[in-house]
């Protein structure tokens, strides 16, 4: 190893300066944030009482209290319940069914098809929730239309509202699986299926043995994505249900959020924060392996 | 979900004895109020669990059912009528003359009659400050009479202080303002110690496993008590 020449350290700096500011920004407003929550997660810091005066070290504690409440594995279960209907299946299964279907569309109904969808996810996520709450509700419009055609009438956001919710987050997210598959989509030669087509290979088998895996890196970096966005999903959630009734529907970032800022709990709130954080990094490590046995 | 409090602060018990500075469990009171959430939820003269649990229950009840005529009895606040001033979210300037005010009655009529919880808040000045006089001053001036009157008035408050409350400004400010002030002078203070969030967070769980006919009262009030020695320690509390 020898020091880099002059030269190509100048060029390095004169690369590398302009993302100065964004570096030092995220730095301060980003990693410290980031580092003080680690740091939090570890004492008894609290918004009033003595850990808001004098907070200290106690070590463990907050994880050990998590992994003894019961309300903590209630928002982990419904924090996977939550993710896996309305992300890894919903959110993934549907935008590839929209970015098929609006591949072999018309023009124009492609052009209306991906304005509608788009429009959900463009929509801020406490208007999305507040429309569903207003579709949903005891005297919401879905109720109205049900018994206008003599169907009765439905009560998900009480009875199911770990399932109102997902469907909720489906109907926003979907358009940016839909976009990561339209993108990847455009990237298969048609030739290839036109092989396949005079081959003999039927609808089914073209999408399974040919799209697919020829997508299959985008699928998991779209399931990664997806994922990791549905694992901190908090104002839908808290506008429709308040992650009620009880604790129905209470997810990870609901219940930090009571336990920090509802009870004032920080310290506790933040060691929540941090498993959230592996839940996240878990999924993520699973994804990414599956990309790499998949290019080896 | 409101009215708990209210229930059981017209019992002779209440949440925490602030004396020995300890949170009270298993009081007779504190089954009562459970006992009649039981009834009027068991009768169906409440809202159904369906609704009462809904996220968004207050705004409906404030914007609504009240000026729609869909609800007899709302247990509430003064600051209600914040929602139907001309500049609220529903305004609906006949409400001081369709709807009656009452004080919320004790258990069995004991003395004082009536039932009003606060909240409350206060100007302080800092332990830390620098210039304490200063600050002094300032509240001084804040707290005249004249000014008292134009903030309670400006905010639509309650006025906890008998000068602002004879104040011409207030007395004409709102019609039903005196029926308001009256409770005034029974007003207690929730226990707005650090625990106090978790602790109320624990009584509406109670309350949701009655009125859904989950618990009985009984087995709800032990739930609360067990969950009150787990959050504040078994030292803390005591039977009235």
């Amino acid at each position: 190893m020898t020091t880099a020449p002059p030269a190509k350290l100048k060029r390095a700096v004169g690369q590398g300066a302009p993302l100065g500011p964004a570096a030092v920004l995220l730095l301060v407003f980003l990693f410290g944030p980031i580092l003080w929550s680690v740091y939090a997660a570890f004492t008894n810091a609290s918004l009033s009482g003595a850990g808001a005066a004098a907070s200290h070290f106690v070590g463990l504690a907050n994880f050990k209290k998590a992994f003894a409440a019961d309300g903590f594995y209630n928002s982990v279960v419904l924090t996977l319940v939550f993710t896996l209907i309305s992300a890894i299946i919903g959110q993934n299964a549907l935008g590839l069914m929209l970015a098929l279907w609006m591949r072999k569309s018309l023009r124009f109904v492609r052009a209306l098809g991906g304005a509608v969808v788009i429009g959900a996810w463009v929509l801020p996520e406490v208007v999305a929730g507040y429309l569903w709450y207003a579709f949903l509700a005891k005297d919401g419009s879905l109720n109205h239309v049900l018994s206008g055609l003599g169907l009765g009438t439905q009560d998900w956001l009480f009875s199911l509202p770990i399932v109102a919710v997902s469907i909720a987050n489906i109907w926003r997210g979907t358009a940016f699986s839909m976009l990561v598959y339209s993108a990847a989509l455009s990237d298969i030669p048609l030739e290839i299926e036109e092989a396949a087509q005079v081959d003999g290979a039927s609808g089914w088998r073209r999408l399974v043995s040919i799209t697919l895996p020829m997508i299959r890196r985008s699928i998991m970096t779209n399931l990664m994505l997806i994922t990791l966005q549905t694992l901190s999903v908090f104002g839908l959630i808290f506008t429709m249900t308040r992650g009620g009734p009880g604790t129905k529907s209470q997810t990870l970032p609901l219940y930090m959020y009571e336990q920090a800022f509802s009870f004032g709990n920080l310290g506790y709130g933040t060691a929540i924060a941090i498993m959230l954080l592996l839940v996240g990094a878990v999924f993520s490590l699973i994804y990414l392996r599956a990309l790499d046995v998949d290019t080896r | 979900m409101q009215g708990f409090e209210m229930l059981l602060y017209g019992t002779p018990n209440q949440l925490y004895d602030a004396k020995s500075h300890k949170w009270v469990v298993g009081s007779k009171g504190f089954l009562d109020a459970l006992g009649m959430v039981k009834t009027v939820f068991g009768e169906k003269l409440t809202p159904s669990p369906q609704d009462a649990t809904d996220a968004n229950l207050g705004n409906t009840i404030q914007q609504q059912w009240l000026p729609k005529d869909k609800i007899g009895i709302a247990l509430d606040g003064s600051w209600m009528n914040n929602t139907w001033q001309p500049t609220g979210p529903k305004p609906w300037p006949q409400w001081s003359s369709v709807m009656g005010q009452a004080a919320m009655p004790t258990q069995n009529g004991e003395a004082p009659g009536k039932v009003s919880l606060s909240g409350g808040w206060t100007w302080a000045i800092s332990n830390k400050s620098a210039n304490p006089d200063l600050a002094w001053k300032f509240i001084t001036t804040l707290q005249t009479e004249k000014n008292a009157a134009k903030y309670t008035v400006t905010g639509t408050q309650i006025a906890v202080r008998k000068d602002v409350a004879a104040d011409p400004t207030y007395l004409k400010a709102n019609s039903k303002t005196p029926v308001f002030t009256d409770v005034v002078k029974v007003t207690q203070y929730r226990p707005a110690y650090p625990e106090y969030p978790q602790i109320s967070n624990q009584i509406q769980v109670a309350m949701e496993s009655v009125m859904t006919g989950q618990q009985t009262p009984k087995q709800a009030q032990q739930v609360y008590d067990e969950a009150v020695k787990g959050i504040v320690g078994p030292d803390k509390t005591t039977t009235q």
